[in-house]
């Protein structure tokens, strides 16, 4: 039994307090108040959105792509499969096309530290060329 | 849960493409086939490249999975582009 609801019983058998009162004021405490409501957990994102509207030389292009992060899990699974010995010639070949990212670094626990991180994640950038919205949803 | 529907939508000022493909009918037809070239497969896995078949089927099943839920939208004044699959 919590202590307040100890004090209001007290109150209430000291005569202190009517029944109506006493159960007004239990009601109150069981009541969650506004400022702390029950904390929800916030959903797991299930989705990357990109969303960019351009406006190029009088065209205006809009982009919508929506993209499931299990795909992140399943490329980064697939990409576990790749013999150790080949990551260093898989490494150095992406590299030679500009996309400097080492493969051995790439596992399920970074994986889940990025999506954690992208789940809360939200660019807005808001140029007047373009407008780029990227987020997890 | 794999894709079961795929919607493909092209139009600009020449051409049009509509498709919409319910793929749950493809991978119906598509599951015998699988089946009789499964043990093939992994066999060939085996032999040929020493590598358990298990856990590439399981990578590529948890990849062709995942693809449930991706929408590409482009919209240019000349050219609008749609895939979905669902």
């Amino acid at each position: 039994m919590s202590e307040d609801r100890r004090k209001i019983l007290d109150m209430l058998a000291a005569g202190k307090l009517t029944a109506d009162e006493a159960e007004r004021l239990i009601d109150a405490l069981d009541r969650p108040s506004p400022g702390s409501a029950s904390i929800e957990p916030k959903p797991f994102p299930k989705f990357l959105r990109v969303m960019v509207d351009a406006l190029d030389a009088n065209e205006h292009t809009v982009v919508n792509v929506r993209v499931p992060l299990q795909l992140l899990r399943a490329g980064v699974k697939l990409a576990s499969l790749i013999p150790p010995e080949a990551y260093s010639q898989v490494t150095e070949a992406m590299g030679a096309k500009g996309i400097k990212i080492d493969l051995s670094q790439l596992n399920a626990g970074n994986l889940n530290d990025l999506i954690e991180a992208l789940s809360e994640m939200t660019v807005d950038v808001d140029a007047e060329a373009a407008k780029v919205r990227v987020f997890c949803e | 849960m794999i894709p079961l529907w795929l919607a493909i939508r092209f139009s600009s000022d020449r051409r049009q493409i509509r498709l919409s493909l319910p793929l749950f009918l493809l991978w119906l037809l598509l599951l015998p086939f699988v089946l009789i070239l499964a043990p093939v497969a992994a066999i060939g896995c085996l032999i040929f490249f020493k590598a358990n078949p298990f856990p590439i089927c399981s990578a590529l099943w948890g990849l062709f999975a995942s693809l449930r839920g991706v929408h590409v939208e482009v919209h240019h004044p000349d050219t609008t582009l749609l895939i979905s699959i669902s």
